[in-house]
């Protein structure tokens, strides 16, 4: 069994947060608090999910609680999930706002530039 | 004299004389004067004019007593005699000169009586005068010897003082303040210097005294035209006894007496023996003659002096190496703790700060682009700061030309070679300074500056005493060093070779790209990226950063946005490490050459910070270049080769199953352990009529490219046989021929079988392979060992195949499998088999999608060093999934795992099958945390089918409900549901059941 | 010395009389060459006295060589001082041609002086002692005279007079800013008239007056004319 894994990478600008595998309720909590550890909300945050093959409504809530802290701290957020993802097809579901979601790191990271 | 006295009188006696008392008076051998209170005379007799050689008329009325004396006689008249006269009434036997007419004197004794009248008002006063010339005479011997006497006293008594003076005197200065203090006053000099020879013995240097007008006076060498060296040179005192004598042979000397109102000077030698060890000059004015006894105590004097500076000098040198000797054993012992060279330098300014005396203390270290103020004492914030911003200034004394250092007596002397330490604020000026250049052979690790603001004769021995705590210094400086390069060393081999295992642990060129990339930021670098030359493009295969590189695209090509520097080209045409030649965004690239099979292969670019790396860090990173080139390339080649082994048996395995809705075909294919080249094992499943499939499942002994292409090639050519060859046995045969004439596959085993679709029957044979498994609805098992034969063209096989038949009946599956499933160290075949049936038997009923990685993961486990290939036919498929799972989170994979693969056994949409995969899993979720929240040994059951075009899912757990708890945000996973699905009813009772349905659409129901 | 002119202040001040250090009923154990090698250190007794009886508003009667301790005791400690009273002062005995200063003695008379007070006190002071002790008619005036004069070490003698006679304290008189009175007597031969006009035209406000009295010592010679002219001054201060 693989478990969800978390990789913080410092990019210009901000973090790149890049979650791996499935990201269920089992594991939201730790990532969210492996995220928090090691990231700032004055820095603009991409949390990358290119690679996670399943996202249920425990991860749904992760990244919103991530998205409310980086705007709450006025610093940007961005997902990254691909065109045709089971990610991405549940973020809509979920009434993400568009803007918030990329295809790719490299326009998340665009987005961060522009700011 | 008795016996001569006559007894008869005196005939004379009897005869008549005159002897009046006018005539006695007049003519008395004594002088007789009155006068009147203020000393007019009024009556003077014959006698005392006589002797004084006046007229009467001269006298008388005209003078006053006193106008008759000498000065000293008429101030003593005034001071003395008179007020005594008028208190008692009578004076008796005072010495006074009196004056002659013709100017010279006359030494008496006057006696005085006052006439007082009745009313006790004086009116005259009467004196006698005795001429005392001889016993003045006597007087003035008597007061010669006594002055003299008293003289020589007073000299010895000065000496006696001085030498007692001079024994408790423990150091020079000791000596110098009783010379130029106390012998000054007691031969009653207005002035006095103190001059010594300096240690090498060739300058007189001042010591004490007024600050002398002249630098002469101040430093002479030994040979000046000075009289204060002279007295040296000769041992003798020198004596300017007028400003006129002086003027010839001293003119300078002269002036200076003139403007400082000096009547003499004297220079007398310190002398021990035959040398003088210095000098020492008194200065008087017009109120002092010297005489022949002063000079001759003055030699004594300086004979006195010069032993008692000896004494004192052996004193002090020995009280100075004694201390010495102290402090560096302090300054070495503090100097062995330290660990780096910071520490070194601010526990040597600590040390020499608490131990010598010196004003300021700078400890310089040799930094990388230029000096280091690394700690200090005695210096101004502000300047420190300067320092710390810039020490440009003190470059020069970094690589000061003498390794023993340089001392300077006077700012003046160092100001042109170190001019950064005297154009600073007077305050902050350096004066006598010493610059000790802390070295290790040739190479210089730092300079140690100390200061005295005033002026300072640095002494050979204490020139030698300084140079050996530099040395001290330099020698911890270089300790530390050596400790640090060994510890780096250490630390550098170590870090290579755990960056070389960290990469060879991943598989590929990708990951060990990413590995390296990911150890190099940020222990070392700011930046890292890794590019590799493909088809002479050069291509980034890893970056720390993505801002440049389109990650993504970066494999397949080159990156557009990333025009190598010129460091990266010639780091790949010289095949050497390359340094940027400007930094951008404040960092400086380093370009690393990857080198493989002797050839450079790529780069490793490096943005290390602001600072250029220098030759050390150069050395370290080409050495971690040559370790990550290899690893690399081992990468990349067994990327290649999985690659290849991959790509063909994608291509072999892949190609879609037959889409018939009689039968029901899941594969799984799993490559040994992760990092391992391809096996060959393979399935194949195509049709090979219009109701009839060809089932093939084999394996080729061997691994890698090579199994893999033999592989290719067998199941190519059973395809290419199947349709020409009417039966199972008949298609080994001549698969037997091709291996043979070919050589590929040799001894590969193969289980082929031909499925009627439309009766249900199977025939099979079996080259060498394991009995294929077939499973009925009910749940019995069975293995197929009909139609056995020896494996492909085996020399020492049966030639003849065989092949046999059965009946499968509707919901029975037919599982064919390869070794790698059974195969098991320490475990025996047959038991591997029958608990590969129990296992299958008791999953009889469970969903075929999913089924086949449950088994695999039942029965091997992840590091298995085998392929497991798997192949199962289900004929008449099977509409419904059910599961049961324990109420723990972390089964919510496995079942979405097994859901995910039922969902595939239909055809949905993209959209469908995820909407299905998150409801399934949220309702799961739900009834874990909701329905067993304190219960983890409650099972969720999960069945879902499909009918009339219609998804059905229903969850359902035993547990009782909990409401959600208020604060958190859960809840979504039911929206979700209601969004996602047509319909979503929830029951709770004993437990809850939720039931969904959602409609699929048309296109997937076809 | 003040017998004839203290009696004459007893109501109105507080006297004090003293003797330097080297004379009279002094401790002559503190005398030393070298400390007493200058007039300040006598100055600096003065001022050890008043400070010790903590002494105010002092008028400050000096007689001769002491008129010129007087003024380096009151430029030190002025605000101690109300008056300053100098009976036949001198700044300076010796001549100074290049000043046109007339001190009244030639270099080669004070050599002469100091001569003279050698010889005399090793032939008179010892001999003179016991006459004057027999004198019964006046025993006080004896035991003045044996403390006053003649309990003289000549070593004290010696330096006090070479001191006296070598010292040169023109430059402090302009400095002096109590009132003061200048007593001079018509023929005094150790400060001519001539001094005593000097003294009084360097210290600003000073008063000059001279005395109907001859020689150096109107306090003794004449003490009726010098208390009324001291009564005089300090009245009017």
């Amino acid at each position: 069994m693989t478990m969800a894994q978390v990789t913080v990478l410092v990019v210009p600008g901000g973090y790149v947060a890049k979650l791996d595998g499935d990201v269920d309720i089992a594991v939201a909590d730790r990532i969210e608090t492996e995220i928090l550890r090691q990231t700032e909300a004055t820095a603009a945050l991409i949390v990358d999910l290119a690679t996670v093959s399943f996202l249920d409504s425990a991860g749904v809530r992760l990244i919103d609680r991530l998205v409310g802290r980086q705007e709450k701290g006025g610093a940007l957020a961005r997902i990254v999930a691909p065109q045709g993802s089971s990610t991405l097809f549940t973020l809509q579901v979920c009434g993400f706002r568009p803007e918030l979601l990329v295809a790719t790191r490299q326009a998340a990271m665009a987005s961060v530039a522009q700011r | 004299m008795i016996a001569d006295v006559p007894d008869e009188p005196d005939e004379q006696l009897t005869e008549p004389v005159d002897d009046s008392a006018e005539e006695l008076y007049e003519h008395a051998p004594c002088g007789y004067l009155s006068t009147r209170p203020d000393g007019t005379i009024v009556k003077i007799n014959r006698t005392l004019l006589d002797w004084l050689g006046y007229d009467r008329d001269e006298i008388v009325g005209r003078r006053t007593f006193q106008s008759l004396l000498s000065v000293g006689g008429r101030i003593y008249y005034e001071t003395h005699y008179s007020p005594l006269l008028t208190m008692q009434g009578a004076v008796r036997e005072i010495a006074v000169e009196l004056i002659r007419h013709d100017g010279s004197r006359l030494p008496a004794l006057v006696n005085s009586v006052l006439r007082v009248d009745a009313s006790g008002a004086p009116v005259t006063i009467r004196t006698t005068v005795f001429d005392a010339t001889s016993r003045r005479a006597y007087e003035r011997e008597l007061l010669a010897a006594r002055r003299t006497a008293e003289r020589s006293e007073e000299r010895l008594a000065v000496l006696q003082q001085l030498v007692s003076d001079f024994t408790p005197a423990a150091t020079s200065m000791d000596v110098s303040e009783v010379l130029v203090d106390k012998a000054r006053r007691a031969v009653r000099a207005v002035a006095s210097t103190l001059w010594l020879l300096a240690e090498d013995g060739s300058t007189l240097v001042r010591i004490a005294g007024g600050t002398p007008p002249h630098p002469l006076l101040l430093r002479a060498p030994r040979d000046a035209a000075m009289p204060h060296t002279q007295a040296v040179r000769r041992n003798e005192i020198v004596l300017l006894g007028s400003v006129e004598a002086t003027r010839q042979q001293y003119p300078l000397i002269a002036e200076l007496m003139v403007g400082a109102a000096r009547e003499a000077v004297v220079f007398v030698p310190l002398s021990v023996g035959q040398q003088a060890l210095g000098a020492v000059s008194f200065s008087f004015d017009q109120t002092h003659a010297i005489d022949d006894d002063d000079l001759q105590l003055l030699r004594t004097l300086g004979r006195q002096a010069g032993q008692a500076l000896q004494r004192a000098a052996l004193f002090e040198a020995e009280s100075r190496l004694r201390h010495r000797a102290e402090t560096l054993q302090l300054i070495t012992g503090a100097l062995a703790a330290p660990l780096d060279a910071a520490q070194v330098a601010r526990v040597a300014v600590d040390r020499i700060a608490a131990t010598l005396h010196f004003e300021r203390i700078v400890f310089v270290l040799a930094g990388a682009v230029g000096p280091v103020v690394a700690a200090a004492s005695g210096v101004s914030p502000a300047v420190l700061g300067s320092w710390r911003r810039d020490a440009g200034d003190l470059a020069p004394a970094l690589s000061w030309p003498a390794s023993n250092g340089a001392f300077f007596d006077l700012p003046e002397e160092h100001g042109a070679a170190l001019p950064g330490l005297v154009d600073l604020p007077p305050e902050d000026r350096f004066g006598a300074l010493a610059v000790l250049p802390l070295r290790s052979g040739t190479r210089s690790l730092g300079v140690l500056l100390l200061d005295r603001p005033a002026e300072h004769s640095f002494a050979a021995e204490e020139r030698d005493f300084l140079r050996t705590v530099a040395a001290q210094c330099a020698q911890a400086l270089e300790r530390v060093r050596l400790h640090a390069e060994a510890l780096e060393r250490q630390q550098r081999a170590e870090f290579i070779a755990a960056l070389s295992r960290r990469m060879d642990e991943a598989p590929g060129l990708r990951q060990r790209a990413d590995r390296l990339v990911a150890r190099l930021v940020p222990a070392i670098a700011e930046r890292a990226r890794v590019a590799l030359l493909a088809d002479r493009q050069l291509v980034t295969v890893s970056t720390s950063t993505m801002s440049h590189a389109v990650e993504a695209a970066a494999t397949t090509r080159a990156d557009p946005d990333d025009q190598p520097g010129e460091h990266v080209a010639l780091a790949l045409s010289e095949g050497t490490p390359q340094v940027a030649a400007s930094a951008t965004d404040e960092i400086t690239e380093t370009a690393l050459p990857l080198r493989a099979r002797g050839r450079v292969v790529g780069v490793l670019v490096l943005g290390l910070g602001r600072s250029r790396p220098d030759r050390d860090l150069l050395g370290f990173l080409t050495e971690l270049a040559e370790a990550a080139g290899l690893a690399l390339e081992n990468g990349r080649l067994y990327d290649q080769e999985r690659e290849n082994g991959h790509l063909l048996q994608r291509g072999l395995l892949a190609g879609e199953p037959p889409r018939d809705p009689r039968v029901a075909v899941t594969s799984y294919y799993r490559p040994a352990g992760e990092d391992l080249e391809v096996g060959g094992d393979w399935y194949d499943v195509f049709p090979v009529g219009p109701d009839k499939i060809a089932v093939v499942i084999g394996d080729v002994v061997g691994r890698g490219i090579a199994a893999a292409s033999a592989m290719g090639q067998v199941r190519s050519a059973i395809r290419a046989l199947a349709a020409t060859e009417p039966a199972p046995a008949s298609l080994l045969q001549r698969l037997d021929r091709f291996v043979d004439r070919f050589e590929a596959g040799r001894m590969a085993t193969v289980a082929y079988g031909e499925l009627d679709l439309s009766t249900g029957r199977l025939r099979y044979s079996c080259a060498g392979h394991l009995p294929p498994l077939l499973i009925e609805p009910d749940g019995s098992k069975r293995f197929l060992w009909g139609g056995r034969s020896a494996p492909l063209a085996a020399f020492a096989g049966m030639k003849a195949r065989t092949e046999d038949e059965v009946q499968l009946s509707p919901g029975s599956r037919l599982l064919l499998y390869t070794d790698g499933l059974v195969e098991r160290r320490g475990r025996g075949l047959d038991l591997e088999m029958a608990r590969l049936a129990e296992e299958a038997g008791r999953r009889s009923r469970a969903p075929q999608g999913g089924l086949l990685s449950d088994l695999a993961e039942t029965m091997v486990d992840v590091q298995h060093r085998d392929d497991v290939c798997l192949l199962c036919v289900g004929f008449g498929v099977e509409p419904q999934f059910e599961r049961e799972i324990a109420a723990d989170m972390t089964r919510l994979k496995n079942l979405r795992d097994d859901f995910r693969a039922w969902l595939a056994t239909l055809a949905l949409s993209a959209d469908e099958r995820d909407a299905l995969l998150l409801v399934c899993s949220e309702a799961a979720a739900n009834a874990v945390e909701h329905g067993y929240r304190d219960d983890r040994i409650g099972v969720v059951s999960v069945r879902a089918r499909v009918a009339d075009g219609v998804v059905e899912l229903i969850v359902r757990d035993r547990g009782s409900w909990r409401s959600p708890a208020a604060t958190t945000d859960r809840g979504r996973g039911l929206a979700l549901m209601k969004a996602l699905m047509d319909g979503v009813s929830v029951e709770r009772g004993v437990g809850t059941v939720v039931t969904m349905r959602r409609r699929l659409t048309s296109e997937a129901v076809a | 010395m003040w017998r004839f002119v203290a009696p004459a202040f007893a109501d109105t001040h507080q006297i004090v009389l003293f003797d330097h250090v080297g004379y009279g009923r002094s401790d002559l154990s503190a005398y030393s060459v070298a400390s007493y090698s200058s007039l300040d250190a006598y100055a600096a007794d003065v001022l050890d006295i008043v400070h010790e009886l903590d002494l105010r508003d002092v008028t400050f009667v000096a007689h001769s060589v002491s008129a010129m301790i007087a003024v380096l005791a009151v430029l030190r400690e002025p605000e101690r001082f109300a008056n300053l009273v100098m009976i036949g002062p001198s700044p300076r005995y010796v001549d100074d041609p290049a000043e046109s200063y007339v001190g009244g003695f030639a270099r080669a008379e004070i050599d002469e002086l100091l001569d003279a007070l050698d010889s005399n006190y090793l032939g008179w002071s010892r001999a003179m002692a016991p006459v004057i002790m027999g004198n019964a008619d006046q025993p006080e005036l004896a035991e003045e005279l044996t403390n006053s004069f003649c309990r003289t070490d000549p070593r004290v003698a010696r330096q006090f007079a070479q001191l006296t006679f070598t010292s040169d304290n023109r430059a402090d008189l302009p400095k002096v800013s109590v009132p003061t009175l200048i007593m001079q007597c018509s023929n005094d031969v150790i400060a001519p008239l001539s001094v005593g006009e000097y003294v009084h035209r360097q210290i600003a406000g000073s008063e000059l007056v001279v005395l109907k009295a001859t020689g150096h010592c109107p306090n003794l010679s004449a003490p009726e004319e010098t208390v009324a002219v001291m009564k005089t001054f300090l009245r009017a201060s």
